[in-house]
């Protein structure tokens, strides 16, 4: 019962944020949203990916966000047109209409049987430091990718720069 | 399929493409960014179903967590961008001279 | 041997984690560094081809890396050519600041698409695909110029479309068959009996995401803004290099090596590929910024190589996985001659410049090397490759897209001879009575590519042996 709940609150907060017009309370529901995942995540047993989404998503990347938000306010906010809004329930009908065509056409196929079932034990620890391994190369190098992005990005506000 | 994996995989892609959606619907750079969260709740619903169909919820947490991490540093470079991008130009939208035609 | 795999990583690792104290040693350490790391690369995939694609596996601290006859190939491209555009940045990063940082996202691009190679599942696939696509937004948007971060803004909403289409197609395959290792997938689908109609979801749901991340048309929108934004060498890296590992490759890989594509999967690949073909070289006719219009050529190879894989015969595979090796050699080197255009005259209009030969006769000659080879004239390298899938289109009895490919292949002369007049030829435009030629690496890195492109034109069959028949036996395997 908890479960369908959060589903459906995460659904309505996901779709609410296109309709907020000021941009914080669009973040806020955001990360309403946010949270309303981690519980889902939290009612199948992925407490770890819970935590994340709690703390990474509806912590760090709201954060990021309003900063961003509060620190280029004044900007051409003001004359934003208000059509996706507007459009929107439209629109959701139409993908409502694909996407229960797509998933009554998943559920009705038979999936390759068995296959490879899980590995009982597998536990977070296992599975993280176990089998990924190999993307723990490739996201170390992502933060560098992130931290040298932000300076070269950030360089522009600095006061000396040669033009092409 | 379970009931409730059904259920996800509905929401996850209504999700991804709602997101979709807002990313090219609209010409406020933060709002593509928030389009941009949206279809990540949408992925991460569709690898959770997957989890949860075959019982391996553990190792698809590993691989949620690890796209947790990745979609972060992309949202934090593009937020700088933004940032940047309105402090030199004045300006956030996407179309605004517009130069360059397809 | 095994542990050159991971130095394949290790390597440009460890030089981006010392750029930071390197650059500030002395204002040329920094290019130092990153052009021995790029040798290093280079080096060590070198080191493979003479296993003639016998697979190599690393398994170290739980991760697993390995080299196949396809990888080879593709490493091969991402090395030889990451180095000669850090070479040519040495030079052409004189009008940038921010030497390091360029370096070290440089770098960390080509970790990342070495990566891509590397890995064998597709999870770490994206992981490491993700890096490269990072890492290329900041560096379109390097010069920080308007042009440049509008086209990196529109470059990054197509990609992170493409990479949520290939997560969710990635879902829908761990739905279907409870494992993403390519070893384990290939098992299941060869037991299964025909295409399973789940599987063809995923696959369009891949053929749409990695399509937008190779710029097939119609997934093509971003390249012709992002490719003339982005510094010189990053262009070629990006036409050269980074459309055919993110896409190609990752498309080659799917449905050829794990799952052998019926013919319903391969027809789609070549009517993508004839579409591309003619629709990237006419838009490319009409431009007059040139490296535009070298953007719109290179949707117009891509096209071919899409062409070829599709028609799924033994020519048309060699001529497809040929064509890789040779579009990244000459497409790399000639939006190098486009940089060393911007470099000296400031502009990449075409028709402001004129008679540039006279001045820049190293430009110029590179040049015509370029344009000889794409526009697939004997004997250099574009020839044979472009003759091996016309030969497998007639093979498999596809005329009208053998008729096709020649004629947009004279098309394609065509409009790189217009390029050549408009720019080198004819009267030397009085605004330029003092244009120097470019400095000495980036003239380096344009004659040594196009050196290349005449040597494996004449070379071809030892290229051939040793580099596309492994990866060509991999895609055939299956058959």
């Amino acid at each position: 019962m908890l479960l369908y709940a959060s589903l459906v609150l995460l659904v309505i907060f996901a779709i609410l944020v296109c309709f907020f017009k000021d941009l914080l309370y669009a973040a806020v529901s955001l990360a309403l949203a946010s949270v309303m995942l981690s519980a889902v995540l939290f009612q199948y047993g992925a407490n770890i990916a819970a935590v994340f989404e709690l703390s990474v998503c509806a912590g760090l990347i709201t954060v990021l966000f309003v900063s961003t938000v509060s620190m280029t306010k004044d900007s051409d906010q003001a004359n934003e047109s208000r059509l996706p809004a507007y459009f929107l329930p439209f629109i959701l009908v139409l993908f409502l209409g694909l996407d229960f065509f797509l998933v009554k056409w998943l559920a009705g196929s038979t999936l390759v049987g068995a296959g490879f079932p899980a590995t009982p034990g597998l536990t977070f620890q296992n599975a993280f430091w176990g089998q990924r391994m190999t993307d723990i190369v490739g996201q170390v190098s992502l933060i560098l990718v992130g931290v040298f992005g932000i300076l070269t990005i950030m360089r522009a506000l600095s006061e000396r720069r040669k033009h092409d | 399929m379970t009931e409730d994996v059904i259920l996800l995989l509905l929401s996850g892609l209504l999700l991804f493409m709602v997101g979709v959606y807002l990313m090219f619907a609209y010409r406020n750079l933060l709002r593509i960014i928030l389009g941009v969260e949206v279809m990540a709740k949408g992925v991460t619903l569709v690898l959770l179903a997957a989890g949860v169909f075959r019982g391996s919820v553990d190792y698809i947490q590993a691989l949620i967590v690890t796209f947790i991490i990745v979609e972060t540093i992309l949202a934090a470079v593009v937020l700088a961008i933004t940032f940047v991008a309105q402090r030199i130009y004045n300006s956030l939208d996407i179309r605004n001279l517009s130069k360059l035609k397809g | 041997m095994i542990t050159n795999i991971g130095l394949m990583l290790l390597l440009p690792l460890a030089a981006v984690i010392l750029m930071p104290w390197v650059s500030r040693l002395h204002r040329r350490a920094a290019d130092v560094l990153a052009a021995l790391a790029g040798l290093g690369l280079v080096g060590l995939c070198l080191r493979f081809i003479p296993l003639h694609g016998e697979t190599l596996t690393l398994r170290a601290l739980n991760t697993q890396f390995s080299v196949d006859g396809l990888s080879l190939l593709f490493l091969v491209v991402v090395n030889v050519v990451g180095f000669f555009c850090i070479l040519y940045s040495i030079d052409y990063m004189n009008h940038y600041d921010g030497r390091g940082k360029f370096y070290a996202l440089l770098l960390l691009m080509m970790l990342g698409l070495n990566g891509v190679l590397l890995v064998r599942d597709l999870f770490s696939l994206y992981v490491y695909l993700e890096i490269v696509s990072i890492a290329s937004y900041v560096l379109v948007a390097f010069s920080l110029k308007w042009d440049g971060i509008e086209s990196a803004l529109k470059y990054l909403l197509l990609s992170v479309v493409a990479t949520g289409l290939i997560l969710v197609g990635l879902g829908i395959m761990y739905l279907n068959l409870g494992t993403l290792e390519f070893a384990e997938l290939k098992l299941l689908l060869a037991a299964g009996s025909g295409p399973n109609t789940v599987f063809l979801l995923a696959a369009a749901l891949f053929i749409a995401g990695f399509g937008l991340k190779a710029a097939i048309m119609p997934f093509h929108a971003w390249l012709p803004d992002a490719h003339p934004s982005a510094p010189a060498p990053i262009s070629a890296m990006l036409s050269g290099v980074v459309i055919k590992v993110a896409g190609v490759y990752a498309l080659t890989r799917l449905f050829f090596d794990i799952y052998p594509s019926p013919a319903r999967i391969l027809n789609v690949f070549l009517i993508l590929g004839v579409v591309s073909m003619i629709g990237g070289a006419l838009i490319a006719y009409f431009q007059s910024d040139i490296k535009r219009m070298f953007a719109y050529s290179s949707i117009s190879q891509i096209g071919y190589i899409l062409i070829g894989l599709g028609l799924g015969n033994p020519l048309g595979l060699i001529g497809a996985l040929f064509h890789v090796l040779n579009h990244a050699l000459f497409k790399s080197l000639l939006f190098l001659n486009s940089g060393a255009l911007q470099y000296r005259t400031h502009t990449r209009d075409m028709n402001e410049m004129g008679g540039l030969e006279h001045r820049m006769r190293v430009t110029g000659i590179t040049s015509i090397f370029g344009t000889l080879s794409i526009a697939g004239v004997p004997p250099f390298n574009g020839f044979w490759s472009k003759l091996f899938i016309i030969l497998g289109a007639l093979a498999a009895k596809q005329y009208v897209v053998a008729v096709l490919a020649i004629f947009l292949s004279v098309f394609t002369l065509g409009y790189f001879l217009l390029m050549q007049r408009r720019v080198f030829f004819g009267k030397l435009n009085l605004k330029w009575q003092d244009l120097k030629e470019v400095p000495l690496t980036m003239s380096l890195a344009m004659i040594f590519l196009a050196a290349q492109c005449l040597l494996v034109g004449i070379f071809f069959n030892e290229v051939l042996r040793y580099l596309v028949e492994p990866a060509a036996a991999i895609l055939l395997g299956g058959k």
